[in-house]
């Protein structure tokens, strides 16, 4: 074999190689190996017949179909997937983590905002807290729990930018209806309104998992409770709104925790175990 | 779904089939096999043939095993053999290509 010959074959083999790339990750996974053997134990054997170009264009011609069936088929796995049935659980480390770094997003964004305030109130006249507050908590707790969901639901990568945008919705939320009256004493004004609240910062969350799992609307609903217990603090007059965001914060996480336990693992668990009974 | 529900085949499907119908193979092993068989008429590439094992993986007509007697060549290699659903569909295959030959000899012996 010649140099310009050999070179030819490795570039035609390089050329193969990156073909092989082409199919999907799993595919890639499960058989990349094995069928770059079998080329390769089907060129060798070529070569010695003399055949090895005709080789070439057919396993060329054979890997372009092949390529495009799987990455087609790849797709559609990928869409029934998307609803996890029997995915990987999370397990214990991930509720306590789940609770704590929610926790600690909270009191951290309490900190923050405190030492960002005074920055702020010297351009702009007037800044409240909680205009400070309720972003920096959207944008850190939404990391935190992208960090954490991205193991279990794969591609959520917006996860971050709808928490932030949930946690804008209490002054959409207060632009659009201040003027809402909702009867009986202060308290169960204060939790009815506090559960509103929660349901509208958790939308734009649930708007990203109702794609991803069923049942997503559990994540509203214990966002809405959790606010709403939060609201119960007007029964205990707290003279200090850091308790007030500290006991937010806990209840909070420990609600969404029962909602990720809810939706990533006691559903899919039920809905496998009903199909399976029913086959 | 039921054996006969994937009925017809493709003759790619048949022919990887007929090959793992005697002995489990490694992917090239059934690539050699198919040709030998079909005497040069069908010659699977290796795209062709993974994606049809892959399906057929999936579908549980066959399944997959480790070398139990590796050497260098086959280290990378696995060996796939027939399910009892793979064996199902490949006998009730044979039984409809058997028919339709009996079928067209007839036709043709009434007409000479």
């Amino acid at each position: 074999m010649d140099n310009f010959e050999w070179h030819i074959r490795s570039l035609v083999l390089r050329f193969i190689e990156s073909l092989l790339k082409l199919y999907p990750p799993r595919f890639r996974h499960e058989f990349y190996s094995e069928i770059q053997k079998v080329i390769l134990c089907r060129l060798r054997d070529a070569e010695q017949t003399g055949q090895w170009p005709c080789a070439v264009v057919h396993e060329i011609a054979g890997l372009v179909p092949s390529i495009i069936q799987e990455r087609w088929h790849d797709l559609g796995f990928r869409k029934e997937t998307m609803m996890i049935i029997a995915n990987e659980k999370p397990g214990w480390f991930f509720y306590l983590g789940w609770v704590a770094l929610n926790a600690i997003a909270v009191i951290m964004a309490w900190y923050i905002t405190w030492a960002i305030m005074p920055l702020v109130t010297e351009r702009g006249e007037g800044t409240r807290l909680l205009d400070l507050l309720f972003p920096i908590i959207g944008l850190l707790t939404g990391i935190l729990q992208y960090i954490l969901l991205r193991r279990y639901l794969p591609h959520m990568g917006w996860w971050i930018a709808a928490t932030f945008l949930g946690w804008l919705m209490p002054f959409v939320w207060f632009f659009i209806f201040s003027r809402v009256v909702i009867p009986g004493s202060s308290t169960v004004r204060i939790v009815l309104g506090m559960s509103v609240l929660g349901t509208t910062v958790a939308l734009p969350q649930w708007w990203l998992l109702r794609k991803r799992v069923q049942h997503a609307w559990w994540w509203v609903l214990f966002f809405g409770l959790a606010w709403g217990m939060v609201g119960l603090y007007d029964l205990w007059n707290p003279p200090d709104l850091f308790p007030v965001l500290l006991g937010f914060a806990v209840v909070l996480a420990i609600a969404t925790s029962i909602a990720c336990w809810l939706l990533l693992d006691r559903l899919p668990n039920h809905e496998l175990s009903s199909r399976t009974s029913s086959q | 779904m039921e054996a006969q529900d994937y009925l017809p085949l493709t003759e790619t499907s048949f022919f990887i089939l007929l090959s793992l119908a005697t002995t489990p193979k490694h992917g090239y092993g059934i690539i050699k096999d198919v040709e030998l068989m079909s005497t040069g008429r069908v010659v699977l590439a290796a795209g062709t043939l993974y994606t049809a094992l892959r399906r057929m993986l999936e579908d549980g007509w066959i399944e997959r095993l480790e070398d139990e007697n590796p050497n260098q060549e086959s280290r990378e290699r696995k060996l796939y053999m027939l399910s009892d659903l793979g064996r199902q569909i490949f006998q009730l295959e044979t039984k409809r290509l058997q028919s339709m030959v009996r079928l067209t000899r007839t036709r043709l012996n009434e007409r000479q």
